[in-house]
């Protein structure tokens, strides 16, 4: 269980943010929700040895300074962060993006839908997904990481 | 000379080259023939003579030996010794004699005593003896006489007393012994022979004669039996004495006949010698004789007479087998002769008759009739020249009748040269092209038509001469494209130089050309200065073209780029205020009141209805976005996966027909479909909602129709609903973006199909669309297609 570690949330829309905050309240998760507004906060924060690692990131594409694709070409070719399971969740149906998500190692695509209502079914879905999967421990982390 | 005489002349030839070859062995066996025949005479006559002379010396000796018969000496020495007695024996002898002539036939008893006596009746025993052995009286009369040359004994009364003067008595008494020639005894009437021996007593001296005649049967058998053995018939023999006159003859003479006129003159010359032993002679008129001849030899005792026996036989007869042979050359000869007449005749046919035919076909084929139809049935060389000249006759007539044929064509040709010389001068006078002849050596204008002199500006009497560079060509001396750099000018563009000194724009194509019988250079051009300058025009209104839609493509894409980047910006906030209504509602609901409630619904249902808009928006502005490549589409399994989006209620079937597949893009395909079944199932007013989806073949297209038993259309609204953001329903009802069907039509327009409707209200509507079977380029039409404004 993933229980301690907390879920990355890259979003720069406030009312979005809200909604997954909300969502995931609903649903009682538990896991503390940590939230940047951009891929460079978020990379800040995931370079830093302070933070936790979260289990799981939830990435949103349109954004300033360093839109989703771009995180992702950076994280996934990090060794410290390449293996935590990136879900893109946006309001993007475009093909394209979803091609290169993938294939720039995204774990899921989830559109944002506009109904609250599904908005919550799908963060369910991701959080009992990712949830119950077995992730690699921390220990194998901490090793790889030369500090 | 003619085959024919050629032949006869050398089959002549070689005849009469046998008939001399046979006459010359004729001749040469002729002369050996009669040599052989000659000699082999000569020796007979030679066999005979001996012979006779064997026979006679036989007789003679017959005598010879009588005369030492004792008695006969016993009386001759009596008688001698009475004679010697006497005083006078010449006169007893001469008066005995006279007596005797006398007398005549009287007999004396003295004459009957001599004929009577011992002695006498000894020779008359050996006359008989030999008469009786023979059968004729061999010795026709012996008798002796003494030494005085009277008679003493003898057989028969002689015809004198006194034989001393006698030349055989004295012959006799001096050679010993005497042999007459044949003679006519007229005391034997005989023809005979006297032999007259010596009697010598016993001392050796003479003391008397014996004499006897003989007959000479024996010779003449002798002779007689010579010519009987003789196979020659007309072989005759004679007998010739020393002084030419025939004594006997086998035939045909009289005794005593001169040989030199009986026979001929030169008798005696044979057997001489240095001469021949036998000669031929002819008499006149009478058969040609051959004579051998054979002188009677001399032997030891006796002389011999002196005889020659001729031989005489008829040359015809020798030479019969010559003859015969000649004869049977002859007729050898004419039969070969005649044979190789014939052969000559045949071979002379076989080769002149082909020939003559042979001839006569070619003369034939030169007064120019080639039908000639010479068949030959032989095999041999002319009739290989026959069948050769058949076959060059029929050779000929063909290439005569090809080269007829050719000439016609050429003549054809020549007036047809003749009329398209007229109709090149008419045409090159009246075409637009300007035309240039040019020595392609010399590089001067040999003509020119009207064209080209108006354009360039020079009379043609100038032209014509000058040289081509720098004069109406741009190309310096010894840089022509066509002769010097070996260029291939065809329709390029060239500068053409006018008169004025101008460059005149032309097109310009160079052919070689025969002209005048040498090879020239053919200038045809056109002056393009017009069209040039339609052609910058062009250029130039093609490059404001392009700058023009480079600009008009990047603010195209610029305006997608704007609506994609738009929607998704504002779909957000979008987003936003429906949540927010959400929470609203969820979280402080309880404290609004129905209208507050009522009024957050709306809100809601306006923040669906600015997202569904926003789909739409960037659904149409997609469809542009991407250029479609081919793509093949399996409609039946779109059609599932469209229905499965559109998850239609319970209430709703939607039955498709098998599809053929479609060649577009995949997404445009399911969006198409997709945008008319959701609009179906979206205002399905029926309890029992039905969308058929099909398709009909028309020719090149497929016409897909999609109808439903819906709410239907009115007719006035069959072009708007097309357009995009068009709704029909009010704005509070369910209802679609407005979208749909413009993005329908779009894409049915890009793959070059037409879309329509036809509809009943209250019953339903079916949708049409046609799609080409091929790929078709797809055609962007204008946005304002689309737009209501």
């Amino acid at each position: 269980m993933q229980t301690l570690r907390p879920i990355l949330l890259i979003e720069d829309d406030s009312v979005d943010a809200m909604t997954v905050k909300r969502a995931m309240r609903e649903l009682h998760v538990t896991n503390s929700i940590m939230h940047s507004v951009n891929g460079e906060e978020a990379l800040a924060y995931l370079n830093d040895p302070v933070n936790e690692k979260p289990f799981v990131i939830l990435l949103d594409l349109n954004m300033p300074k360093m839109s989703g694709i771009e995180f992702l070409k950076v994280v996934k070719v990090n060794a410290d962060l390449k293996m935590i399971p990136i879900i893109v969740l946006t309001t993007s149906k475009e093909k394209k993006d979803v091609v290169d998500s993938f294939e720039l190692g995204a774990a899921g695509y989830m559109i944002k839908p506009v109904d609250y209502a599904k908005f919550v079914e799908v963060i369910s879905t991701v959080m009992v997904y990712w949830g119950s999967s077995e992730l690699p421990r921390e220990e194998v982390l901490m090793i790889n990481n030369k500090r | 000379m003619k085959i024919g005489h050629k032949l006869t002349l050398g089959f002549m030839g070689l005849t009469l080259l046998i008939a001399a070859i046979g006459y010359v062995a004729l001749s040469a066996s002729r002369d050996i023939l009669e040599k052989t025949f000659g000699e082999s005479s000569a020796v007979l006559a030679a066999q005979t003579l001996d012979r006779i002379q064997n026979n006679i010396l036989n007789r003679i000796e017959t005598i010879q030996a009588y005369s030492k018969d004792e008695l006969a000496k016993e009386y001759i020495s009596q008688s001698n010794s009475q004679f010697e007695l006497l005083p006078d024996p010449d006169g007893y002898i001469e008066q005995i004699e006279n007596d005797w002539d006398c007398l005549g036939n009287e007999l004396t008893p003295f004459m009957t005593q001599l004929s009577a006596n011992k002695l006498a009746g000894e020779l008359k025993s050996k006359r008989d003896f030999y008469n009786n052995k023979y059968g004729y009286p061999l010795f026709a009369e012996i008798f002796i006489t003494n030494r005085f040359g009277a008679n003493i004994a003898q057989t028969n009364k002689t015809n004198d007393y006194y034989q001393a003067d006698e030349l055989w008595w004295q012959q006799a008494r001096d050679n010993g012994r005497f042999v007459s020639d044949i003679d006519y005894d007229i005391s034997s009437d005989t023809f005979s022979t006297a032999i007259a021996v010596r009697i010598d007593n016993s001392n050796g001296d003479f003391s008397g004669v014996i004499k006897a005649v003989l007959n000479i049967r024996e010779t003449v058998d002798i002779i007689d039996q010579a010519k009987a053995a003789s196979e020659y018939k007309t072989l005759l023999l004679h007998l010739i004495n020393n002084d030419g006159k025939i004594l006997y003859s086998t035939s045909g003479f009289d005794f005593f006949q001169d040989a030199n006129s009986a026979l001929f003159p030169d008798w005696q010359s044979l057997g001489l010698p240095g001469r021949k032993c036998f000669v031929t002679s002819r008499k006149a008129g009478e058969k040609e004789i051959l004579y051998a001849h054979a002188h009677t030899k001399s032997t030891g005792q006796f002389d011999g007479q002196g005889w020659v026996l001729l031989t005489g036989t008829e040359t015809a007869e020798i030479f019969a087998p010559i003859a015969e042979l000649k004869r049977t050359l002859l007729l050898a000869g004419l039969s070969i002769m005649s044979l190789a007449l014939l052969a000559g005749t045949v071979i002379y046919r076989s080769i002149t008759v082909p020939i003559a035919q042979l001839r006569k076909a070619t003369i034939q084929v030169s007064q120019g009739n080639l039908d000639t139809n010479l068949t030959s049935t032989s095999t041999d060389e002319i009739g290989q020249l026959a069948g050769s000249f058949q076959k060059m006759a029929q050779q000929l007539k063909k290439t005569i009748a090809d080269l007829n044929a050719e000439i016609a064509v050429r003549k054809k040709a020549e007036t047809g040269l003749c009329e398209s010389e007229g109709q090149l001068r008419t045409i090159l006078e009246n075409v637009q092209t300007g035309i240039f002849i040019i020595d392609p050596e010399t590089h001067t204008i040999v003509d020119a038509n009207s064209v080209a002199e108006k354009l360039v500006g020079i009379p043609l009497n100038q032209l014509v001469g000058s040289v081509c560079h720098k004069y109406i060509c741009t190309a310096e001396k010894g840089r022509c494209p066509i002769t010097d750099l070996n260029q291939i000018v065809d329709n390029s563009e060239r500068k053409l130089l006018t008169g004025g000194g101008e460059e005149c724009p032309i097109i310009k194509t160079v052919t070689t050309i025969a002209f005048k019988g040498k090879k020239h250079l053919l200038e045809s051009f056109v002056d393009i200065s017009e069209r040039k300058k339609a052609e910058q025009a062009m250029e130039k209104l093609n490059k404001d073209l392009e700058t023009t839609i480079a600009e008009l493509s990047r603010s195209n894409r610029q305006l997608q780029d704007f609506v994609h980047i738009a929607a998704h910006d504002l779909k957000t906030p979008v987003r936003g205020i429906g949540t927010l209504a959400d929470w609203i509602i969820n979280d402080y609901g309880d404290w609004f009141d129905e209208q507050g409630r009522e009024q957050i619904r709306l809100l809601k249902t306006r923040v669906l209805r600015i997202d569904k808009l926003i789909d739409g928006m960037l659904q149409f502005s997609k469809i542009a976005r991407n250029r479609p490549k081919e793509h093949h589409v399996d409609l039946n399994g779109l059609m599932k996966t469209v229905i499965g989006k559109i998850k239609p209620a319970e209430n709703i079937e939607i039955a498709a027909d098998s599809l053929p597949p479609i060649n577009c893009q995949r997404e445009h395909a399911e969006l198409l479909f997709e945008s008319i079944i959701s609009n179906a199932v979206t205002f399905m007013d029926k309890p029992k909602g039905l969308i058929k989806v099909g398709c009909l073949e028309q020719g090149d297209f497929w016409k897909f129709y999609i109808q439903d038993n819906g709410p239907g259309i009115e007719q006035k609204h069959f072009e708007r609903i097309f357009k995009i953001f068009q709704t029909l329903p009010g704005k509070d009802t369910p209802q679609t973006a407005g979208v749909g069907l413009a993005v329908a039509r779009k894409i049915v327009e890009i793959y070059g199909g037409k879309i329509w409707v036809e509809s009943q209200p209250g019953t339903g509507s079916i949708f049409f669309f046609t799609f080409s079977k091929k790929w078709e380029e797809p055609v962007y039409a204008d946005a304002k297609a689309y737009s209501a404004y």
